[in-house]
């Protein structure tokens, strides 16, 4: 018997932005959810979930950013981190 | 702008599927199986997504702001007789805009000044189906 082997999913780190998370959402629920949810209008309220998960992605990935560019002391800009 | 016109020949064959779900409905319910409550037709959903566009104001939704209509920034508009015109204009376009997949059949525009309300009707089908007609139908108050 074929041993099966899971297949890592892909993970971009770079698509961090509005746009990016929500065509990654987009896509997501088009490959795992093909049955259940198939309106990607943003008029629709699904796409409006979507679109909110997005913008937190958004904002959670502009902190994560502005974190790590403190850390590096050629880079930081704020007083308590120099 | 939309971000597609999803809607082509496969919606037909997706309403005949009875275990195809389109979208989520308004108001949010819980549904079958732990999800939320879902439409099975392109109509039911549409019904869904004119009442969620018209009732959004510009500028509401996140990371969207040009999404929505400007329906009650005229409500707060002098009460004269262009009005109803300036609102079907705005429902009209919104519509052509962000659903263009959707046919405006009737608009029916009931401004009363003395009630300080508008009463508004849309009727409306789908370009996969254009003969089933579907209609919502919104009570706005106006300021004041």
């Amino acid at each position: 018997m074929a041993s099966t082997k899971l297949m890592p999913k892909p993970v971009n780190y770079l698509n961090k932005n509005f746009n990016n998370f929500k065509a990654d959402l987009i896509e997501y629920a088009k490959t795992y959810f093909p049955q259940s949810y198939a309106d990607f209008n943003e008029a629709s309220p699904g796409m409006m979930f979507i679109e909110m998960a997005s913008y937190v992605g958004d904002v959670l990935s502009f902190y994560i950013d502005e974190q790590f560019r403190e850390s590096l002391l050629a880079y930081a800009e704020e007083r308590k981190t120099v | 702008m939309a971000i597609e016109d999803y809607r082509n020949a496969s919606a037909r064959s997706r309403d005949n599927d009875p275990d195809a779900r389109i979208g989520l409905t308004l108001p949010i319910r819980s549904g079958q199986n732990g999800f939320f409550k879902s439409s099975s037709t392109l109509l039911e959903q549409t019904k869904t997504n004119l009442k969620n566009l018209l009732l959004t104001v510009k500028g509401e939704r996140l990371a969207q702001p040009e999404f929505g209509s400007n329906i009650f920034n005229l409500l707060f508009e002098n009460f004269e007789p262009g009005l109803e015109k300036k609102l079907e204009e705005s429902i009209k376009s919104t519509v052509a805009q962000w659903l263009p997949h959707v046919i405006i059949k009737t608009l029916i525009i009931d401004a009363q000044d003395d009630e300080n309300f508008v009463g508004i009707s849309v009727g409306f089908a789908v370009r996969t189906d254009p003969n089933s007609t579907e209609s919502i139908s919104l009570t706005l108050a106006r300021g004041g």
